[in-house]
């Protein structure tokens, strides 16, 4: 669809003799018709959101994609439709979360479009827009937000990660049975806020059987560690030969860098998503969308996964390497939150840290 | 002020800045009837002690040796002291794991080698692990402090001690640290408050250790969504209590502070003491010490910023030797730009950091204004808000207020400035006392305004303190996260918040590589600064 924008901007002087129709009917489609099969539409859709766009001439994108890899992301974008400046705002998605709220608070709306792991918050905050952009139909339909407010753009997968040179081939576990045998112990090492895990194979398993096997692999006292980037980098190092769970992308980027690490992933596996979400209250709502629409297209997600690593959410577009979700069973990991969240931490902290 | 007010009014609001808000004692039930509140306040104590007391030993000693005695190679070790301080807390930590651990540690590898233990010798892994990663890297703190405080020393009882037959050590002991004791115990309280506070270590060796201490629950309070703010408010308001309590004691013992001034009207320069052959053993401890705190951590962050991952320090390491981190490094996008930002802001509110508490200072020492130690309490008091209070409130302040700074330089510098007043304060305040109100009424009553006698008299006696108090604002200025990291917005973006993105990504190697990088960088800096100094003939030698 996009490949075709510049046709259609050829094509403009006719659409604009039906403007009145094709603007009354997408009103009605938008809200009474499934989106899929509307495709036409949205192509004239996707036309006024990017002439509004680039009147507005501003996108305020809040996200936690590191500067370096946002850069050529957004650069790409620019050049693409010219005339939009990306004001970029960087941070961990609590963080964000937190300034988007204080901001609203003070009733300043800066963000136009927000993408981290924490986005679907801002579902119950009443700060997204339901919306959904035309690429959502080349996204994978089990990672799609039933809400139809936030669009998948990358996930995170959690898998088992060891060290290869410390965990013989024959060792490598294949479930997390395994992780309970005596030679493991003090070898293990787990992230201390893999709440989404920790739940989600309690829903796999049910809740005693999956704390009792908890339970066990405890017993081997892992070491509990704080931050992805560093259960990967210690594995790595051979400070810990097994970390218990990570982020599959972790471990796929420390390979690319030479480190002696791979991973086990059990299906199903926890899947988190970081969707998109674009903001109620936007000061330049056609770029959010527009920006919304492109990063979850092939050409925006075949980019993030050249240029970032990152795990893609569309069917035609593989990760790289394939293996990271080629044969995989993904379950999308509910977020959770307020008292839900608290008392799962306080379980997890239980029964991994004892305390 | 504004902090405080946050603090206090966000710990007692059920849904503090992140939902309805209703008045509330609940955060305070949760904080004081949670039941690991007694076993975390007790292992703080005991690893807060700790610190402080190992810090203060480290950087009085080093202190005493750089500004007191001839010891060969005195200037290159306090450059050296402070430099340590500059390399980002996660990395040091790291690098004493990889250092330290039973299963990789390069020190317990050497260990078993040289003397064949059947088992791993020591670890990093406890308090002793915690204290010493803590220490070595908190001292140069208290090496600051304590330079200011012997520079600008009366030696004339030092002189009446040694004429009266005692040794050097006698003296040391007798004299020299019962005169300073305004800064020792200024020192003490802050590192006290640092070492309660300290993040880096508890997170990176006490999580693994099972030693949770306090700032562990602040910021578990604090982070995740929505961040329990009050809860981690009311968390925070025990480090308020100690806060206040320690100012009031200081107040207390330095009452009598006539007895305390050691700069008068007359002639005064510390003596440099000779330590005859002493001299080249201290020198040797010296090299010693920055070898094993300063040197080989350092190379094991190399040998991860040479490596593309982190790795145990062994030969096979630098098999895999490539300079892509810095080569990533060099090309991320918003570098410069946080490099200026940086210096800028750390330049800044050093600045402002110094000469409002001067100010306060010299209200609080010298005038009877009633109610002026409530004044040093008030300045002394955002000390205990933690960082992301001070940031959300901040968004939250200058979005209301028709102020228009928000996504500015100027807001970090506000939040930086109300941040490290405390820590201006006590080492203007503690400056301050040493100097005798003669000199100023000589200039008073030669017709001097007080503008004219304040900066003509009292700030230049106040230098030494005042620019080992700017230096020490300058750096934790550059290493300020939590609270940047909610206010930097495009084209304000600050070295720490880069920092942070990359560890946060994952990318230790490229924090590891911009830390080596940032070091450079600070001791060129520095070396810069010294020449230039030499130049002007500020410092006096």
């Amino acid at each position: 669809m996009l490949q075709k924008s510049k046709r259609s901007a050829r094509d403009s002087r006719v659409a604009g003799l039906r403007g009145f129709r094709v603007a009354g009917f997408l009103f009605a489609s938008l809200y009474l018709l499934n989106p899929l099969t509307l495709k036409p539409v949205f192509a004239q859709d996707l036309k006024a959101i990017e002439e509004g766009a680039k009147k507005e001439g501003k996108l305020n994108l809040y996200g936690s994609m590191r500067e370096d890899e946002a850069k050529a992301v957004l650069d790409t974008f620019e050049k693409r439709y010219p005339g939009i400046k990306i004001d970029y705002f960087r941070s961990s998605e609590d963080k964000l979360l937190s300034r988007i709220l204080a901001e609203a608070k003070a009733k300043s709306h800066n963000f136009d479009a927000l993408i981290t792991t924490a986005a679907a918050y801002t579902k119950s905050l009443g700060l997204a827009l339901k919306w959904t952009p035309p690429s959502t139909s080349g996204i994978i339909k089990e990672l799609l937000d039933p809400d139809g407010m936030t669009t998948p753009v990358y996930i995170n997968t959690n898998v088992i990660q060891y060290n290869t040179k410390q965990v013989a081939k024959a060792d490598v576990p294949k479930s997390y049975e395994d992780l309970t045998q005596p030679k493991w112990k003090g070898k293990l090492c787990l992230e201390d806020s893999d709440f989404e895990w920790f739940v989600g194979l309690q829903s796999f398993l049910g809740k005693e059987k999956a704390l009792a096997l908890f339970k066990r692999i405890a017993a081997n006292q892992p070491a509990v560690r704080n931050g992805h980037g560093l259960v990967s980098d210690l594995v790595a190092a051979g400070e810990c030969p097994i970390a218990i769970n990570n982020y599959g992308n972790q471990v796929a980027r420390a390979q690319k860098k030479g480190a002696p690490t791979d991973f086990v992933a059990i299906n199903p596996v926890v899947t988190i998503v970081a969707p998109v979400v674009v903001s109620k209250n936007a000061p330049h709502p056609n770029a959010g969308k527009l920006y919304a629409n492109w990063i979850t297209s092939k050409e925006g997600q075949e980019f993030i996964v050249k240029n970032g690593g990152r795990i893609p959410v569309r069917v035609d577009v593989d990760p790289d390497p394939p293996k990271l979700t080629k044969g995989l069973k993904l379950h999308v990991a509910s977020r959770m939150e307020g008292k839900e969240l608290k008392e799962v931490q306080a379980l997890y902290r239980q029964i991994w840290q004892g305390r | 002020m504004t902090p405080l007010v946050m603090l206090l009014y966000g710990s007692l609001q059920s849904g503090f800045m992140v939902g309805e808000s209703a008045f509330t004692f609940a955060n305070y039930l949760e904080a004081y009837s949670d039941r690991e509140f007694y076993s975390l306040f007790l292992n703080s104590l005991i690893y807060a002690l700790g610190v402080s007391l190992f810090t203060f030993l480290i950087g009085t000693l080093l202190a005493w040796i750089c500004e007191r005695t001839n010891t060969p190679g005195r200037k290159t070790f306090a450059l050296l002291a402070v430099t340590t301080y500059i390399i980002p807390g996660v990395l040091l930590t790291i690098s004493w794991i990889l250092l330290l651990s039973p299963r990789i540690g390069l020190f317990n590898n050497i260990l078993v080698y040289l003397f064949g233990f059947a088992e791993p010798p020591l670890t990093i892994y406890s308090y002793w692990g915690m204290i010493w990663t803590a220490s070595v890297h908190l001292y140069p703190l208290n090496f600051l402090m304590m330079s200011a405080a012997f520079r600008s020393m009366d030696a004339s009882f030092e002189e009446a001690a040694w004429a009266a037959g005692a040794n050097n050590f006698t003296c040391l002991r007798q004299i020299t640290l019962k005169i300073l004791r305004p800064m020792l115990l200024s020192t003490m309280l802050i590192l006290f408050i640092r070492g309660i506070e300290s993040f880096e270590v508890p997170a990176l060796i006490g999580i693994p250790a099972r030693i949770f201490v306090f700032t562990t629950k602040i910021y578990e309070a604090a982070s995740g969504f929505p961040p329990a703010l009050g809860l981690a408010g009311a968390n925070a308001s025990i480090l308020l209590l100690i806060s206040i309590l320690g100012v009031y004691l200081y107040q207390k013992l330095t009452a009598r502070s006539e007895s305390f001034t050691t700069i008068t009207g007359k002639a005064y320069r510390p003596r440099v003491i000779d330590l005859g052959r002493w001299k080249y053993v201290f020198s040797a401890g010296c090299v010693l010490f920055f070898i094993l705190t300063l040197l080989v951590p350092v190379l094991a962050l190399l040998g991860t910023s040479f490596s593309g991952h982190m790795v145990a320090l062994t030969p096979e390491a630098f098999k895999n030797f490539t300079l892509d981190e810095y080569r990533f490094v060099l090309s991320y996008p918003i570098i410069t730009r946080a490099f200026r930002n940086s210096i800028l802001l750390a330049v800044g509110s050093a600045t402002a950091v110094m000469l409002l508490t001067s100010i306060i200072a010299w209200i609080t020492v010298r005038t009877q204004i009633p109610g002026r130690w409530l004044l040093d309490a008030l300045t002394f008091i955002p000390i205990a808000v933690p960082g992301v209070i001070m940031g959300v409130s901040m968004i939250f302040v200058y979005l209301t207020l028709p102020i228009p700074i928000y996504g500015t330089l100027w807001i970090l510098l506000v939040a930086y400035v109300t941040l490290y007043m405390p820590y201006g304060i006590r080492v203007a305040s503690a400056t301050m006392v040493q100097i005798h109100k003669e000199l100023e009424e000589a200039s008073t009553a030669s017709g001097a305004s007080w503008a004219q006698t304040f900066f003509r008299i009292v700030l230049p006696l106040l230098l030494p303190g005042f620019l080992s108090g700017w230096i020490y604002v300058a750096i934790i200025s550059l290493r300020e996260l939590s609270a940047s990291i909610f206010l930097v917005g495009q084209g304000t973006e600050v070295l720490s918040t880069v920092v942070f993105a990359l560890w946060d990504s994952g990318n230790i190697t490229g924090v590891a590589a911009l830390g080596v990088l940032m070091t450079l960088f600070l001791i060129v800096m520095a070396l810069v600064v010294q020449t230039w100094q030499r130049k002007l003939g500020i410092l006096r030698e």
